[in-house]
């Protein structure tokens, strides 16, 4: 599934979970949506950059197995980004589910 | 740490064109994520050929994502010319006192046109879903262009550029040999690009309504100075055709404010696109 227009949300969303690197949000978004959410992960870092260059997360490099891994982490614009944009993703699915069970009365 | 060289080669490709201290970090990066991906495949027990290659699978194409990188990383550099331009343009009348070729003027003017309109573009073509602005920003710069030929034409002096008042956009009904040459059918070609770009401003302005305010907050002050422009610019065309003064001279004043509104807004879009990070500590 195409996932062009919804990574920034997910990536959000996965990260409002607590800070990660790019191999475990890749991860944690295949394996919450049960593989249905696929996509090659070496297009998730120019999301992350983006996403840190507009200030909605932050990155840090922390020493792991004797490697250094960048991790990110939700910034306050970030969580509010986010919150507004679930709240995006409920009127839209409402509005597309209530079409496809017929539409409401007009 | 040594790498198979095709996961060499893809990181090469992947981190193509990108300034050198980002390039690095991005090498690193890209890197690490390889390599959890190939220990996890081999204790999967995958051997480590198939594991190389399942791990190389799922990065995807080097291009694609060097293309996406570079987006990202450039696009810092490409705002910042577009704020240098937007404020640049709006020192035009300073500006001006220094160019006494109205012709090198007409050129600046133009090339700031085209950096603004661009960057623009892929600012809400990178931040909206599908804006389609492509075709409001094309009639602009195709009839920008075909404005100044024409003006030079209808000016039938080859040697020296009509005296354009250049504002923000290439204005150029105001100079005094149209007004003292009879309607030809280069005029009126003049008066309806004229007219076709102020057409371009409305339409920009009308594809991004409805827009959401993640690009601009000031959207609609925005909207209002291009569709404002748009409307200045279709008038003065029809008061061309129409030779009245007083109507063209209201215009024009209509034209210069409501083009320097939107210079003034863009300055700060641009801003706000080039500097996140600064203009949220401000905000804060």
């Amino acid at each position: 599934m195409n996932l062009k227009g919804s990574l920034p949300l997910l990536i959000l969303y996965v990260l409002s979970r607590g800070s990660s690197h790019g191999y475990q949000i890749a991860k944690a978004i295949k394996q919450q949506s049960e593989g249905v959410l696929d996509f090659k992960e070496g297009t998730l870092y120019p999301t992350l950059h983006n996403l840190e260059q507009q200030g909605m997360i932050a990155s840090f490099e922390q020493e792991e197995n004797g490697r250094t891994r960048r991790y990110y982490r939700l910034t306050q614009d970030g969580s509010a980004m986010l919150e507004h944009q679930l709240n995006e993703w409920a009127r839209y699915t409402s509005a597309v589910n209530t079409i496809l069970k017929g539409g409401a009365a007009t | 740490m040594s790498f198979p060289l095709d996961l060499c080669a893809w990181l090469r490709t992947a981190t193509r064109g990108l300034p050198r201290a980002i390039k690095a970090v991005v090498y690193e990066e890209l890197s690490a994520h390889y390599q959890d991906a190939y220990d996890e495949h081999h204790a999967g027990g995958m051997s480590a050929s198939d594991a190389h290659r399942a791990a190389l699978a799922q990065l995807g194409d080097a291009r694609a994502t060097a293309q996406a990188l570079r987006e990202t990383h450039l696009a810092q550099r490409r705002y910042v010319l577009a704020l240098g331009a937007s404020l640049a343009s709006l020192l035009w009348v300073v500006m001006g006192a220094f160019f006494t070729s109205a012709m090198m003027l007409t050129i600046v003017a133009v090339v700031w046109l085209f950096i603004m309109l661009r960057s623009f573009r892929r600012l809400i073509e990178a931040r909206l879903d599908a804006p389609n602005v492509r075709l409001p920003i094309a009639m602009i710069e195709v009839c920008t262009l075909l404005t100044i030929v024409l003006a030079f034409v209808a000016a039938q002096n080859p040697i020296d550029f009509p005296s354009v008042l250049v504002v923000i956009d290439p204005f150029i009904l105001p100079y005094p040999q149209l007004w003292e040459q009879s309607l030809t059918p280069i005029h009126i070609l003049l008066a309806a690009t004229v007219g076709l770009i102020g057409l371009g401003w409305l339409l920009l302005g009308e594809r991004l309504m409805g827009q959401d305010a993640r690009v601009f907050r000031l959207r609609t002050l925005l909207i209002g100075a291009m569709m404002l422009t748009g409307l200045g610019l279709i008038g003065s065309a029809l008061s061309l055709l129409l030779r009245n003064v007083t109507a063209l001279q209201t215009l024009v004043l209509v034209v210069v404010i409501a083009g320097t509104v939107r210079q003034a807004l863009f300055a700060l879009l641009f801003f706000r696109a080039a500097y996140p990070h600064r203009d949220t500590k401000a905000r804060a």
